[in-house]
């Protein structure tokens, strides 16, 4: 038995006793006695600010976070850094959208964007509109999650496990702790995984600092790299348009069916307006040991055949098997954790917009049949179109986050603006997905002035939303009071409260 | 109430002034400038980092002061 067959043996033991501890915890968080669809889908409102911080993080940060961005660094340097605004920004969406969506959902019970939107607008068409649109783009983001996993699992065990085998394991994996505990075990292997992303990819970024440079010290790294790379510590004045509003199309992440649902589960507004701007330190921060492992292998491995291969290699070059298990369960965690949470958003958009929608005299039990039913038929069918995608991860999921994006005028109009009409909100939202499809793959319009096609999308969806509900019936003012009234009531409040303090 | 608005406003723009500082123009130029080296880092690296934390620290300040709940 020579040498490498024990360190792959080492890291499959360590990737496999996180799989085991995960289901541990979905055993651990499962409901005893018969489930609702509140506790399934929105965990009873009880998510406390540790673990709502957490799951929000590590929902965000999938395997890009891990493979991807060190990818970029390694190939482009730090123009990455320019799209850094999208973890600051995306964040305060939880405050400014998820805020006012949490009074609602109490008040309400809302569960999914499809049953709020729906309702303000008077509308089941938009409900049923938003829910697939949703789930139209939930499913690229999925498939290339998988791809991602499967890759980790081939990677990991030097091709002894392949491609397709990683993903079922992935699948399996994840399957068995939603339908375990729902959306309360997807919370809690968040927090699991959000922890060993953060300390794991820490971890790697020094031993990798000392193992190549003697010590904890980056001043030669930096150097090395200021005069034999410089044009990789430099961001050229012609990228910032694109960067700028490519962070734009990632204002897609907060208010993505999966991030939204969290502003449904958690306890308190209050959890939502820090978790707003204290998620950022955890999301850039992030990315000091990915620019350190990607500058690494700048110096130490120039000629990598792929970028994005530069973490797993750095890593089997200059760390323990041991340390190697741990680094790839955080990248695994990292994969897993986005993807639990899009299928258990698959699921709930499913169940309460389009099943219940159809069956409202559905009872708890039914619709939670179905509803676990269909995670494990998505599930297979995102398995069966990574096995064909050949597209980069990157690209997907841009058209992903920007198609979903289009969603946040008749969010908008809902939470905000008394003037937004149901017809307003249907044809915004309609244009702006042909115009994210048409100008990401039509050649002739394909990203026009090198902007992204999210931004396009929203920038007509929005013109089209003013205008015709400018021009078209609002919704009743009972509605109107029902959401706007209630608001308002809710902001006097707060602001009664504050001026006594 | 108006005092309240005026308040808050004023967090607003110190947050908006940190976001700015990762932007165009200002982040494009920081980002072009090799030298001086801070902390064993080029500048356009250093000021990124710094940067951000600032953005973060302002987002912090809007939180307790500005936002409401």
């Amino acid at each position: 038995m020579d040498m490498d067959m024990d360190n792959w043996q080492i890291i499959l033991i360590i990737v496999a006793l996180y799989c085991a501890l995960v289901i541990a915890v979905g055993v651990f968080t499962r409901t005893k006695g018969e489930s609702t669809l509140q506790d399934y889908f929105v965990g009873n409102r009880s998510l406390g600010a540790f673990v709502a911080f957490f799951t929000y993080v590590a929902t965000f940060h999938s395997s890009f976070a891990f493979i991807g961005a060190a990818g970029q660094m390694y190939s482009s340097g730090i123009k990455f850094f320019a799209t850094f605004t999208s973890c600051v920004v995306s964040p305060l969406m939880i405050y400014i959208i998820g805020r006012p969506t949490w009074y609602l959902g109490q008040k309400y019970n809302y569960m999914t964007q499809g049953e709020l939107v729906g309702d303000y607008y008077e509308s089941k068409a938009l409900r049923y509109l938003v829910a697939v649109v949703s789930l139209v783009f939930l499913i690229p983001y999925l498939q290339s999650q998988i791809a991602a996993g499967g890759i980790i699992f081939q990677t990991i065990t030097e091709g002894r496990v392949s491609y397709l085998l990683g993903c079922v394991i992935l699948y399996a994996v994840i399957i068995s702790y939603i339908l375990l505990g729902g959306f309360k075990a997807v919370a809690w292997t968040d927090t699991v995984q959000g922890i060993l992303m953060i300390v794991m990819i820490w971890i790697a970024g020094g031993v990798i600092l000392v193992r190549t440079s003697g010590s904890m010290n980056w001043s030669n790294l930096m150097q090395t790299m200021a005069t034999q790379y410089p044009e990789k510590v430099l961001i050229p004045a012609e990228y910032w348009p694109t960067y700028m509003t490519s962070f734009i199309s990632l204002f897609g992440i907060s208010i993505y069916p999966p991030s939204f649902q969290r502003f449904f589960a958690v306890k308190n507004p209050k959890t939502l307006k820090w978790l707003s701007v204290t998620t950022p330190i955890y999301l850039i921060f992030f990315y000091v040991p990915i620019m350190i492992i990607a500058f690494s292998g700048v110096v130490y491995m120039p000629n990598l055949e792929s970028a994005d291969q530069v973490v797993p290699m750095m890593l089997t070059q200059y760390a323990s098997p041991i340390l190697v298990g741990l680094v790839m369960a955080g990248a695994l965690a990292a994969t897993m954790s986005s993807t639990d949470s899009q299928l258990h958003s698959a699921s709930s958009i499913f169940t309460v917009d389009l099943y219940k929608g159809f069956k409202p005299d559905a009872s708890d039990k039914q619709a939670l049949f179905s509803g676990k039913t269909f995670i494990v038929i998505i599930s297979a069918a995102a398995l069966i179109l990574s096995q064909y995608s050949s597209a980069l991860i990157t690209t997907i999921v841009t058209i992903a986050l920007g198609g979903c994006l289009q969603i946040l005028p008749s969010l908008i109009g809902a939470l905000y603006w008394k003037g937004a009409s149901r017809l307003g909100a249907l044809s915004g939202l309609i244009v702006g997905v042909i115009v994210v499809i048409l100008t990401q793959y039509v050649p002739a319009i394909k990203t026009p002035l090198g902007l992204s096609s999210g931004f396009w999308g929203l920038v007509c969806n929005l013109l089209v939303f003013f205008l015709v509900s400018r021009a078209t019936p609002k919704p009743s003012a009972a509605t109107v009071q029902k959401f706007h009234g209630y608001l308002e009531e809710v902001n006097r409040q707060s602001d009664r409260k504050a001026a006594a303090r | 109430m108006k005092q309240n608005r005026k308040g808050r406003a004023i967090y607003v723009l110190i947050w908006v002034l940190a976001f700015a500082l990762v932007n165009y123009p200002i982040g494009a130029w920081a980002s072009n400038k090799l030298e001086p080296y801070i902390l064993g880092l080029p500048f356009s690296v250093c000021y990124f980092w710094v940067a951000y934390t600032l953005l973060i620290l302002a987002g912090v300040l809007l939180a307790w002061k500005a936002m409401r709940d």
